[in-house]
């Protein structure tokens, strides 16, 4: 949506459509209509919707697996267009556990419906981590498991996408020990076609836009090698954060409730992520733009990044801790220790040196032969 | 005899599964199934406590936050450490707003088709809804020309036989009684619900940084800094303006619109008032302090047990009566499964033993469910708005007792109509209502503390993890949408040891326990009638009123 | 050979001879890796945990350590380059067999050195350039400082978003997670302290048990090497002597 059109973003999408040989001209009216957008959300969604009304509008199916229906909750707050513009007129929403009229086999009628009378046509989104463990017990809709019905769906759509992390690489599911198998739907029914959307939930912003971008130009927008759109995913949080003038002057919040935490002063060393996260939360932000976490005071966790949930955390520590050592240990205090410890061996050796001096055999006789033997390698 | 079968039961938060033996045009017997599970317990161990309320969390974005909250309550338990006023503030807004609006979202966007037929309302002259409108509430938005707008809307679903969301609805089912007005205005106010939801929650992306899943909780206390002086301060004078914005148009729709449309709707189905009581046992762990969460006297709602719809007496509560039986959920325990244990000793072993998939039927004889089965002193509990409300009217409480009798009057009905189906819906919105008109007192407060100088909003005295005990236990408390959420903690050596949630659906959806007595949804399905067993929409309204989540109850 | 060059504060025998063992490539590439080395260990712990907090609005403290670590990373880098290349363009105790114990001499004379700093042998045994032991010691280095280096650019493009460092490096972002990177990044700058400990100490000390001016060595390029030693060595005519 408005979003493709921030002025930081506007590059990679232009680039992306250039690549893809969609006209400048063309670009440019979206982005102008873009724009037009942000100062008149309705005009534009009336619009889109003008244009699609001839056509019947692309069928939508939301599949929900091993998940906590954030990224769905998510969607319900999206702003331009909102759920009930996107569900009403630019979409078919036919199937979506959370909010649609029929249950049991009323609902599992209408997917059978839709993969039968639109195969390879409608999109799937995936919300949720696939467990594959024991069979895939851990998770089953109408008596069936979630590997199964996922492959069915996906298999037979136009495209899917992975919102949340956990449809993505297994999120919070496939943390260790990931103790029901979890992966990403990716993963766990190789061969699709997937755009992946990160993110714990994913921003419904970047969402609208996947969808508004396809829906305009008939296909995704440009992906990264996780398959996650650029203009979402491809800039550092820190590199776009408000606090960053304070990163880089030195001025960090060094307690909680701090007078540099009431100013505004950059959270690094309270274990904020920003620096190893992408996403575009500082320009998006949340719930209408209102906010984002690092906004209101605590650092960012970096969720939409790879297997965010082991690798980021610790999330108040700035680097994961070292497992395998019993409990898992910082790595500057095995540091530390290793460098005290050789500092010990080597006053040791010394103190044992200066012994030995007092008392071995002179050199002449010893080293010089002793090198000519190891030396003529018969020692 | 029939066996009626609904999986996925939709429109709640997860993967629900409800068999029902059908006879005679009656519920005889019903059991109540959670199909997901994800081990969130066991993920926790041997992480830091102070993060556990982010892994926590996300056991479910439907009830965002209360997870957090109660897990950030249970370490702050263990380490003996009290929040800043602030903080207490800060966290009453925050879960009274997740309140509001999880409410607001269930009866609309979740439960309210299983009572307003969609496709009824093209027939109805949207003059006329204009009238119900207006002679309901003072609400702006009731002209002839809005309604008839939203009714194009629908026509033009319909016309394009795409209709989206509204497919596969059980519509024209005899159970259906509204008269097309009142599904038309239903209808409208299904969507302006879906903006209102969007635009309140704005106050959590102030005061938690995002929704769902807000970012702003500490061990200690918050991270959303209050300063008069500062602009960047995530709480200053100007925020606090915009937190007065949202609160007020929570209270307008709330009382508006919500409330109207429940007496509305209530009032074309009377009968519901004597369907789906259930239980009758309520348990409430009390919840919004006004001071220390250790000082239960003044917590907004009390703590307390009402049993067998009693309303003249209110039993005290001891957490440590709280147990939970594995003797039909999927789950071994070490002691073996028919001896329930307590949180503190609770296990979370996975170890499935139902059909294999795909399968018709569970083996309801054995264990049918990923959810556990809790009980208070060996006993099912009903926990929820309405176990809240029953409490706190049963104790006299200053603004629930008037707020129910007020409610009560208007729909002719008595106390003991409040134990039914449409009780626990008429229940939430009168708590909706409290807890919208609650918010302005907390917003005064943060203001005053301000004003006054308190800026104080951590307490970092056990932040340090050196400062900690080898070993530490706790337990948080929390009253959710849903109901009484309970989580217990153990931290040895820094780290959590055991982690374990005892969550409101697991309450009411749980599964049989080793006596065999049934869960809160088993016994208030008994005695529903079911017209069509194919189609058994009266069912889902009683299952709906109770606003499942079974990511929460499973975990 | 040349005459009157004893050292006296060295005390060499008056028949060793002065040999031009450390060419200046080496000298200058190795006092550039300790330049580079100290600095980035300063910035870089400044980076991981930063102790100084500014308080004034003109201040730019972690910028100005980010912008000296990566550049003193750049110059380390370059020294490194310099470094390889001469192993294979400098003189026989500069080239690449000199860190690995190749040769059964080279194993046997490593075995010695590990029996002397283990008390099982009085003396160490003389050598022209490094002992195998140490040679073996420094590859390690070259080693880890390939690893830093290599996780030091994957960081830095992470910050920098250029498409050239990217091809060059962002495959390894693929094969770990920016974070272990990072970990490892920092664990190993801790190597590198007890290196230098260990390394300062045994300088001082061969150099004195050799009496072959070691550690002047590292400064000037000369050590003092007896004739029977450099005839046994095989090198006697080839070397440069003064
Ligand atoms: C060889 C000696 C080096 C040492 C001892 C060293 C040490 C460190 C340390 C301790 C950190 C902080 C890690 C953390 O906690 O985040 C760091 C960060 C970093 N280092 Fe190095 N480093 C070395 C070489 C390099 C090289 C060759 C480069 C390449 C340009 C480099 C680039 C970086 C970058 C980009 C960062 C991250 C800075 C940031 O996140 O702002 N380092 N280094
Ligand atoms: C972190 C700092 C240091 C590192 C990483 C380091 C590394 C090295 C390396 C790799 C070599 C082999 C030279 C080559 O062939 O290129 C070497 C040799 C040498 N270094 Fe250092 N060095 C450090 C600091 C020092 C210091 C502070 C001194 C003296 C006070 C010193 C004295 C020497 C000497 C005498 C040699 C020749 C020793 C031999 O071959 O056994 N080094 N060093
Ligand atoms: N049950 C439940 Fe929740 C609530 N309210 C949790 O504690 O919904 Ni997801
Ligand atoms: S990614 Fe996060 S928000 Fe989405 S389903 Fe998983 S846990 Fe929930
Ligand atoms: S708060 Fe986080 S993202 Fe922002 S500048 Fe500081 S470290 Fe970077
Ligand atoms: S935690 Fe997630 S929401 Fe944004 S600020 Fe960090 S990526
Ligand atoms: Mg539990």
């Amino acid at each position: 949506m408005s979003d493709v059109c921030l002025p930081e973003d506007k590059l990679s999408l232009k680039d992306s459509l250039t690549v893809r040989g969609i006209n400048r001209r063309k670009f440019l009216k979206f982005c102008s209509t873009m724009v037009a957008t942000l100062a008149l959300p309705p005009k534009y969604v009336a619009q889109v919707a003008t244009a699609l009304s001839n056509v019947k509008r692309p069928i939508l199916v939301w599949l929900e697996f091993s998940d906590c229906a954030g990224n769905s909750e998510s969607m319900l707050r999206a702003t331009s267009p909102s759920i009930a513009e996107m569900v009403l007129d630019l979409l078919s929403l036919e199937y979506h556990e959370v909010l649609m009229a029929g249950s049991g086999k009323y609902a599992d009628a209408v997917l059978q419906r839709v993969m039968r009378e639109n195969d390879g046509k409608y999109i799937a989104v995936v919300e949720g981590a696939i467990p594959l463990a024991d069979g895939g017990v851990y998770c089953t809709i109408g008596g069936r498991t979630a590997i199964d019905i996922a492959t069915q769906v996906c298999k037979g759509a136009l495209a899917t996408i992975a919102v949340g992390a956990c449809a993505w690489d297994g999120g919070i599911v496939r943390a260790n020990p990931n103790p029901t198998g979890g992966v990403g739907v990716e993963e766990a029914v190789p061969g699709i076609k997937v755009v992946n959307l990160g993110g714990c939930p994913h921003n419904p912003a970047n969402t609208a836009a996947v969808l508004t971008h396809y829906l305009t130009f008939n296909e995704m927008p440009a992906l990264d090698r996780y398959s996650r759109p650029l203009f979402a995913y491809g800039r550092v949080i820190h590199d776009q954060c408000e606090r960053r003038a304070h990163y880089d002057a030195g001025r960090f919040v060094q307690e909680w409730g701090d007078e540099g935490h009431r100013r505004g002063w950059c959270l690094y060393k309270m274990g904020c992520k920003g620096p190893q996260a992408t996403y575009n939360c500082p320009t998006v932000r949340w719930n209408d733009a209102t906010s984002w976490p690092v906004k209101s005071g605590h650092g960012c966790i970096s969720c939409a990044s790879p297997r965010f949930w082991d690798t980021r955390s610790p999330f108040y520590n700035r680097i994961p801790d070292v497992a395998g050592f019993g409990v898992d240990v910082p790595v500057s205090e095995i540091g530390w220790a290793l460098t005290g410890a050789v500092t010990a061996a080597t006053l040791a050796h010394g103190i044992g040196q200066a012994i030995r001096t007092r008392f071995r055999p002179p050199q002449e006789a010893t080293a010089e032969t002793e090198a000519d033997v190891s030396l003529t390698g018969s020692s | 005899m029939a066996r009626v079968v609904i999986d996925p039961v939709t429109r709640i938060e997860g993967h629900l599964r409800i068999e029902a033996q059908v006879d005679g045009g009656y519920v005889a017997d019903a059991w109540s199934s959670g199909t997901m599970f994800r081990g969130i317990e066991l993920i926790l161990k041997g992480r830091d406590p102070r993060e556990a309320w982010i892994w926590a969390q996300r056991i479910c974005g439907v009830c965002t936050t209360v997870h957090a909250l109660a897990s950030v309550r249970s370490v702050e338990n263990a380490l003996n450490v009290e929040v800043p006023d602030n903080a207490r503030i800060v966290r009453n807004l925050i879960a009274a707003s997740q309140n509001v609006q999880d409410h607001v979202i269930h009866f609309y966007h979740l439960h309210a088709l299983d009572w307003v037929d969609v496709t009824s309302a093209l027939k109805a002259d949207p003059g006329k809804t204009s009238q119900i409108a207006e002679s309901i509430s003072p609400w702006p938005k009731s002209s002839r020309n809005y309604f008839k707008g939203v009714q194009d809307k629908v026509n033009a679903l319909v016309t394009r036989q795409q209709l989206s969301l509204f497919t596969s609805g059980y519509w024209g089912h005899p159970a259906y009684q509204l008269p097309p007005e009142v599904n038309l205005l239903a209808v409208a106010h299904y969507l302006e619900a879906l903006d209102f939801q969007r635009q309140f929650i704005r106050i959590h992306a102030v005061l938690g940084g995002k929704n769902p899943h807000l970012q702003t909780y500490l061990v200690g206390g918050m991270t959303t800094t209050v300063d008069p002086n500062e602009p960047e301060a995530v709480i200053n004078p100007e925020r606090i303006g915009l937190l007065r914005d949202l609160v007020t148009q929570a209270q307008a729709f709330v009382e508006q619109v919500y409330l109207p449309d429940v007496l509305a709707i209530a009032g074309f189905y009377r009968e519901w008032f004597q369907l789906g009581a259930g239980l009758g046992n309520f348990l409430g762990y009390g919840d919004y302090p006004a001071g220390s969460i250790d000082d239960m006297s003044r917590f907004y709602f009390p703590r307390g047990i009402v049993m067998k719809c009693d309303l003249s007496k209110v039993y005290p509560l001891d957490p440590m009566q709280v147990t939970e039986s594995v003797a039909h959920a999927w789950y071994e325990y070490s002691g073996g499964d028919n001896a329930p244990k307590h949180p503190w000793r609770g296990e979370t072993n996975p170890k499935y033993s139902g059909p294999k998939p795909p399968y018709e039927f569970l083996d309801v004889e054995a264990k049918y469910s990923w959810l556990k089965a809790p009980r208070y002193d060996g006993t099912p509990m009903e926990v929820g708005p309405l176990a809240r409300v029953a409490i706190a009217y049963a104790s006299g409480h200053p603004q629930v007792k008037p707020a129910v009798d007020a409610t009560l009057k208007k729909l002719n009905a008595p106390p003991a109509a409040l134990f039914s189906t449409l009780g626990r819906v008429a229940a939430r919105a009168i708590e909706s209502q409290l807890m919208a008109a609650q918010m302005t007192t907390w917003v005064d407060q943060l203001e005053n503390n301000m004003s006054r100088g308190n800026l104080a909003i951590h307490n970092g005295d056990m932040w340090n993890p050196d400062s900690w005990p080898k070993n530490a236990r706790g337990a948080g408390f929390h009253e959710a949408p849903r109901g009484s959420l309970g989580h217990w903690v153990e931290i040895e050596n820094k780290q959590i040891k055991n982690y374990q949630a005892v969550v409101p659906t697991t309450w009411n959806a749980g599964p049989r326990d080793e006596k065999g007595q049934r869960g809160a949804y088993e016994v208030s399905l008994l005695k529903t009638p079911v017209a069509d067993p194919e189609r058994p929409l009266e069912i889902l309204r009683t299952v709906h009123s109770f606003d499942p989540c079974m990511g929460c109850a499973v975990h | 050979m040349a005459s009157g060059t004893v050292n006296a504060r060295i005390r060499p025998e008056a028949s060793w001879v002065r040999v031009y063992v450390w060419q200046l490539p080496v000298r200058l590439a190795h006092w550039i890796l300790v330049g580079c080395l100290v600095v980035l260990s300063f910035t870089g712990i400044y980076i991981h945990n930063p102790f100084i907090v500014a308080v004034s609005d003109r201040s730019w403290v972690m910028g100005t350590m980010r912008f000296i670590h990566v550049m003193s990373g750049f110059v380390l880098i370059s020294a490194l380059i310099w470094r390889f290349y001469w192993f294979f363009a400098g003189n026989r105790w500069a080239r690449w067999d000199q860190f690995v114990p190749f040769t059964k001499e080279r194993r046997s004379a490593m075995k010695n050195m590990m029996e002397y700093y283990g008390f099982l042998r009085w003396w160490p045994a003389p050598q022209v350039g490094h002992n195998p032991l140490a040679g073996a010691a420094y590859c390690a280095v070259f080693g880890l400082l390939i690893i830093e280096i290599l996780t030091g650019l994957a960081l830095f493009d992470n910050i920098l978003g250029n498409r050239v460092l990217h091809s060059f490096i962002g495959w390894l972002t693929l094969l770990i997670n920016l974070q272990y990177l990072r970990m490892i990044h920092f664990g190993i700058m801790f190597l590198f302290g007890a290196f230098l400990i260990h390394h300062v100490y045994s300088a001082i000390l061969i150099s004195k048990e050799e009496r072959s001016g070691l550690m002047d060595s590292i400064f000037t390029g000369y050590k003092y090497i007896s004739p029977a030693r450099l005839s046994r060595e095989g090198v006697g005519e080839r070397v440069e002597r003064h």
